[in-house]
């Protein structure tokens, strides 16, 4: 009972020590909304037209100088990418034809890969084996082939990245830190003189013909690193040549967080 | 003899156990100044506890966001004795998460990147007569883990009197309601996130907890 009675007075003691005495708390919950934030500013005409009226626009091809402007911003690493695509595939749409289509060596199924792409601000954020991992080169000299040199990257399903030996504008295929450009923006970046930060970026455009019509530098790396000429020659054989007519086709521009 | 050392060691277990359960804001030792609940003094806090930092624009990212006034805090500080003395303290809480010096996670939005720590989130008090411990300048958590303090009115061996508005650490019996700019404390918070720190974009959660207790 003393023992009891011993017990039940030392937890009085222990709990009273505390009883009538300044002691509060208040709690404030911080919560931290971190949205994923990629914006792509883009400056470009809705349609860029390359019209072949001369023989000489045929031998010489046709560069559209700065036709687009793009600017990244992103709060996260990431990875920009242009592609090509249609509603053909991987060939331009064929609108309409002239004169009957031509002769019985014409071709409709222009690949997309003839379209050539020149970026200025090189892809500093490629850690590939790629043979060209961006754009950057600058065209090749009309008359002296480069096959998949600048072509586009072209897939029916736009929305599918460029893989390891694809082209990226910045960053590539991997969430490797060596294949993401970091988080930043256009609005703060420097750069040197005479060049560009890593989120700014001047497309030139480019169709080379030649003659006949068959679109020497078409080409593109498989997925073994490979090269594949689409030229119309090396994809239908002698004498194939492109029928005239109106095309189209699509060129997509995509920021992705870096994967 | 053997009696007496029982009681000591199950008074001790009991209080260990009641400094466990609390284990930064400690209860009082003396018994100088009311308590808020059966006594006068009262500790007030006016605003919402959830304080939300949304991050969904790129300017967001790079100025930060600052919340400014969104907590205040006010003191009725009553004494029993004249050795009335207290301190105010704040102290961070991720929950229990680990690593101990990481946000607690709450949701996702995608899977590269590093989480944020503690030290992200800056505080700064003040009030009109500058008595917290650095008044009116952004703080961190320094040592980046769960249950750091930053002291606000830290406790000190002498007792400063209100009225005075002379910077120092006001610490003893009064109110806000005789002596607003010492028993009023405005608390601002600011997060400015760094590109270089690579952050996993998602939903986080700390808690920051503000103890007020009397000193020896």
């Amino acid at each position: 009972m003393r023992k009891l009675s011993g017990l039940i007075a030392s937890l009085i003691l222990a709990t009273g020590l505390t009883f009538g005495q300044l002691i509060d708390e208040k709690n404030v919950t911080i919560t931290m909304d971190l949205q994923p934030v990629l914006q792509l500013h883009m400056t470009t005409p809705d349609y860029i037209d390359f019209t072949f009226d001369d023989i000489k626009d045929y031998y010489a091809g046709i560069i559209k100088y700065g036709a687009t402007i793009l600017k990244v911003s992103s709060s996260v690493s990431w990875d920009l990418y242009a592609v090509g695509t249609s509603t053909n595939g991987t060939y331009w749409d064929q609108q309409l034809a002239y004169s009957g289509g031509g002769g019985g060596n014409a071709v409709d199924q222009l690949p997309l890969t003839l379209l050539e792409l020149h970026q200025y601000g090189a892809n500093n954020f490629d850690g590939s084996a790629s043979a060209v991992p961006d754009y950057s080169t600058p065209f090749s000299p009309a008359q002296t082939p480069a096959p998949a040199q600048n072509t586009i990257y072209s897939n029916a399903n736009p929305y599918i990245p460029p893989t390891t030996f694809d082209k990226y504008i910045q960053g590539h295929s991997g969430a490797a830190p060596t294949d993401g450009a970091p988080g930043g923006s256009y609005l703060t970046a420097t750069a040197g003189v005479g060049t560009f930060s890593n989120y700014y970026f001047v497309i030139d455009y480019r169709i080379w013909p030649s003659l006949p019509a068959i679109f020497p530098n078409a080409g593109r790396y498989d997925n073994a690193g490979n090269l594949v000429n689409e030229d119309l020659v090396s994809v239908n054989g002698p004498n194939a040549y492109a029928r005239p007519g109106v095309y189209t086709m699509n060129v997509k521009y995509v920021l992705i967080e870096d994967q | 003899m053997k009696g007496k050392n029982k009681y000591i060691i199950v008074w001790c277990v009991v209080k260990c156990f009641s400094l466990l359960s609390q284990p930064v804001c400690n209860n009082p030792t003396t018994a100088n100044c009311s308590d808020v609940v059966g006594g006068s003094s009262r500790f007030y806090m006016t605003t919402n506890p959830n304080i939300v930092f949304t991050f969904s624009d790129i300017r967001d990212y790079y100025r930060g966001i600052e919340l400014c006034g969104a907590t205040q805090l006010r003191l009725k500080i009553d004494s029993n004795n004249i050795n009335c003395k207290w301190k105010l303290i704040m102290y961070i809480d991720n929950n229990g998460f680990i690593p101990s010096n990481e946000w607690e996670p709450i949701l996702y939005y995608g899977n590269t990147g590093y989480a944020p720590q503690l030290n992200l989130i800056e505080v700064k008090v003040y009030n009109g007569c500058g008595t917290p411990l650095n008044n009116g300048i952004y703080q961190i958590f320094t040592n980046n883990t769960n249950h750091d303090v930053i002291e606000i009115i830290p406790e000190l061996p002498v007792q400063n009197l209100p009225g005075n508005c002379d910077g120092n650490h006001v610490n003893s019996a009064g109110s806000y309601l005789t002596h607003y700019n010492e028993y009023n404390f405005n608390i601002d918070y600011r997060i400015k996130p760094d590109f270089n720190l690579k952050l996993l974009p998602g939903v986080y959660r700390i808690k920051i907890n503000f103890c007020l207790v009397e000193v020896p």
